[in-house]
């Protein structure tokens, strides 16, 4: 079946694809995945496909809604929950279901208008040399030990930030912002994006801050160790999702479509865990160093309505915990 | 013969091409303005207004006595050169770097927090208002060296001495004769850190702790997380109405003559060394640690891993393109975009420091962030190159204006007109002794251009596509996809380069005054 699939995708493209295909993403996927399976999905329907990206996944974006009458992108590779509902309301997104969503492991991440390839957890990560009790629940993140050691990122600048907003929301429903009171009593300092947060850990600075479950099994593949270790917070997690969607009006559409399809493939999937250190989103067998991403015992959902109002969220956040 | 031309369009015509015309295309992306947005936001609008006028105060108290030493004193040219070099540096350090500076000067286990302990003084420096002053300074006192010094190196030292002999002493002839002269080149080093420092974003952020935040956050927060364009844009318009104002009324267009010569040299006062001990402290230690944190190994120590890793990865697959590519579009792009503002700048300078009213559009480029400037272009399909080398050279036009017009005013009327007795025309006039008059302001200038458009870093990520690309890129996507020490060790590479290019100025300056 798999083989019949392969066979009738290659023909479809010989007939009906003319030969570049443009995709925006997030650089790191460009730097990244992107040089491994890029050339296996040019081979396969020889195309020429051209990764293009102007920063993260929300500039690239902000491009797309730009260019909105006359697209330049034929493919968008990166938007996660938030920035999908976004991307619709904009209306630059075509639906597509790929033929292959079978393959999907989880099919209640599939929407309508974007496929999803890879999906990881906000973790909070502590320095396992001076945190020798670390927290396991949001209420232990309220602990007066923790006074002054903790560093989170900017949810204004940051989409690790945002995200982590809407975790303790997620976790809090609509008594997070009391828990934010309390929770800004513990913090050394808010940064605009994730790189800060990360030096304040590295130069002993600060001890504990807002990462991802698979900041360990990264650090155990590049350094052989782990010194800040990830842990999911009892409450449960919170899963982001990333998203490659077919740009509205796209000149290439056929090819997009097979690209869609080839994500949901092997040849990409098992280059997810350790380019993107984000989860297959199909039955992939998993390497050494993702025995040390912490089990995600259960997740947590926010409400779709939640990503409508993020302004208004954004503005009692700032209220409570900048004070202006 | 000033009067009847029609020269002084030209940078009108650019910085209106370059800059508000785009914005009338962002505004119809946008759909118009959304008001309310300056209402919400009215205590971090009012806290950046402070926050700027405080920084550039303290800027001003630490930029001043700098500008003395380097063009009053006769302390050691070399000395001065290493001044004069590592103060530019700041300005292409992304925000990252220069936290890492600051925490490891002072930070919990920082050396200067250690220092301070030692002396007894155990309060926090970091995270408070202090700290977003400290950075300030840290960036942009070097633009009162620059530009009042360059123009403190040129009052002759006749005047002085002449005040000397009717029984004037130092400070009296400073209130009066030097002052006076001065005066105009502080405001325009006052005006512009005022203006970066209003635009200011990562400082306040990273430094200043969780109770700080300036409109350039929220304008960040609109365009990049909300994709409120609308109330993007009204922060936007609102910020560069507000700074043109500014500008406006810190502008004194009566003057007195300028005698330039040959300045006074003193000697090096006592409380140089206090000034140069303090700057060393608050200045220079974190500008050290920025500088070499390339070398601070991932997980403590000291040594060269980030230098074996850096070199174990193939950074073409980073930057998209090749090797090559990112070494020439790094430097001919700031290269070409130094030198259209310098021609630009040079024009509307002079006019201005003829009387005309400039000022208030000059600046513009400066109160708008390069990211706002390059997602217009975007919108109006301009190619990478030239979109790079219009902003480049626009983001520079504030701080060269700013040098330039000190330059020009020190100009001596009378050789002018003596050599159009001569019948020198305008061309000669130009050639022969306008430029030659002012080329240590042109060199200043020159520097600082090309490191403004080589420390770019958000607009060039927000236009840049292959085969363009730039080391700012480079160490962006580095620290993109977690190669933090890679990213470190590239930063120092780069900026070793920049002290290099900027050392071989320095070296040509200091042949032709000799």
């Amino acid at each position: 079946m798999k083989k019949f699939l392969l066979v009738l995708f290659v023909l479809i493209a010989f007939t009906s694809i003319s030969s570049e295909l443009i995709v925006y993403t997030y650089d790191s996927f460009v730097s990244g995945i992107g040089q491994k399976v890029v050339p296996i999905f040019e081979k396969m329907y020889g195309c020429k496909v051209k990764l293009l990206s102007y920063g993260d996944a929300g500039a690239v974006l902000s491009r797309l809604i730009a260019e909105k009458d006359n697209p330049r992108a034929d493919v968008i590779i990166g938007l996660d929950q938030g920035l999908l509902s976004k991307a619709i309301k904009y209306d630059v997104l075509d639906k597509y279901k790929p033929l292959n969503y079978g393959l999907l492991k989880y099919s209640e991440l599939m929407n309508d208008y974007g496929v999803p390839y890879d999906f990881g957890a906000l973790a909070i990560v502590y320095n396992k040399e001076t945190i020798k009790n670390p927290p396991k629940s949001f209420e232990d993140l309220l602990k007066p030990e923790y006074k002054r050691k903790i560093v989170v990122e900017d949810p204004r600048t940051s989409s690790t930030g945002l995200s982590f907003l809407l975790w303790t929301i997620a976790v809090y429903g609509e008594n997070y912002l009391n828990f934010w009171k309390q929770f800004r009593e513990n913090l050394l300092n808010i940064t605009p994006g994730w790189d800060e947060a990360f030096e304040m850990l590295e130069s002993g600075e600060a001890d504990i801050m807002v990462s991802y479950v698979t900041d360990g099994a990264y650090s155990y593949y590049y350094y052989g160790n782990i010194k800040y270790v990830p842990i999911v917070m009892s409450e449960g997690a919170f899963v982001q999702v990333e998203y490659a969607s077919i740009v509205k009006n796209a000149k290439n559409k056929e090819l997009a479509k097979r690209f869609l399809e080839f994500i949901l493939m092997e040849e990409f999937q098992k280059e997810i865990p350790l380019n993107q250190w984000m989860l297959p989103v199909t039955e992939i067998e998993m390497p050494e160093a993702f025995n040390y991403v912490p089990k995600i015992e259960k997740t947590l959902q926010i409400p779709a309505t939640i990503y409508d109002n993020l302004e208004e969220i954004l503005k009692k956040w700032s209220k409570i915990v900048i004070g202006g | 013969m000033v009067k009847n031309s029609y020269w002084w369009l030209i940078p009108i015509i650019y910085i209106i091409g370059g800059i508000l015309f785009p914005l009338v295309f962002l505004f119809i992306f946008a759909g118009g303005f959304d008001f309310s947005a300056i209402v919400e936001n009215k205590n971090l609008i009012f806290f950046t207004i402070k926050q700027a006028l405080v920084s550039s105060f303290f800027t001003m108290l630490l930029g001043l006595p700098g500008a003395y030493i380097v063009a009053r004193t006769n302390l050691n040219n070399f000395l001065k050169s290493c001044f004069r070099i590592m103060s530019s540096i700041p300005f292409i350090l992304p925000g990252v770097t220069m936290s890492i500076g600051f925490l490891f000067a002072f930070g919990k286990n920082g050396l200067i927090t250690k220092l301070l302990g030692l002396l007894g003084f155990k309060g926090q420096i970091l995270y408070t208002f202090a700290a977003i002053i400290l950075g300030h300074v840290f960036y942009n006192f070097p633009l009162f060296i620059r530009i009042v010094g360059e123009t403190w190196e040129k009052i002759d030292s006749t005047i002085l001495e002449a005040s000397k002999v009717d029984g004037s002493n130092k400070y009296k002839s400073f209130i009066y004769i030097e002052l006076p002269l001065l005066l105009p080149s502080i405001l325009k080093a006052f005006l512009l850190t005022y203006v970066y420092t209003f635009t200011s974003f990562a400082v306040v952020l990273i430094l200043g702790g969780i109770r700080y935040s300036t409109i350039e956050v929220a304008i960040y927060m609109y365009t990049k997380i909300l994709f409120d364009f609308k109330s993007a844009l009204t922060l936007a318009l609102f910020q560069i109405l507000f700074i043109s104002l500014v500008s406006y009324f810190l502008n004194i267009k009566h003057f007195e003559d300028f005698l330039s010569g040959v300045s006074l040299k003193e000697k090096f006062p006592i409380w140089g060394y206090l000034y140069f001990g303090f700057s060393i402290l608050f200045v220079f230690v974190p500008l050290t640690y920025s500088i070499l944190s390339g070398f601070l190994n991932y997980g403590g120590g000291f040594g060269i891993d980030n230098f074996k890793r850096l070199l174990n990865l193939n950074i073409e697959q980073y930057i998209n393109t090749s090797f090559f590519n990112m070494l020439f579009f790094s430097f001919v792009i700031p290269l070409i975009a130094s030198l259209i503002s310098i021609i630009i700048t040079s024009i509307a300078s002079y006019y201005s420091s003829r009387g005309k009213k400039l000022d208030y559009l000059i600046i513009l480029p400066a109160a708008i962030s390069p990211v706002t400037i390059a997602f217009s272009y975007v919108i109006l399909r301009i190619t990478p190159f030239f979109a790079l080398v219009f902003i480049y050279s626009l983001i520079s036009i504030p701080i060269v204006f700013g040098i330039l017009e000190s330059g020009w005013r020190t100009l001596n009327p009378e050789i002018e007109q003596a050599a159009i007795l001569e019948g020198a025309n305008r061309l000669i006039l130009n050639l022969k002794i306008r430029f030659p008059m002012i080329k240590f302001h042109i060199l200043t200038t020159f520097v600082y251009s090309l490191t403004i458009g080589l420390g770019e870093m958000s607009a060039t990520i927000t236009v840049s596509e292959p085969p363009i690309s730039t080391f700012s890129i480079a160490i962006y996507r580095l620290l993109s996809s977690r190669r933090i020490p890679e990213a470190r060790a590239l930063n120092t590479i780069y900026t070793f380069v920049v002290i290099i290019l900027f050392s071989l100025i320095e070296y040509l300056r200091s042949k032709e005054k000799k």
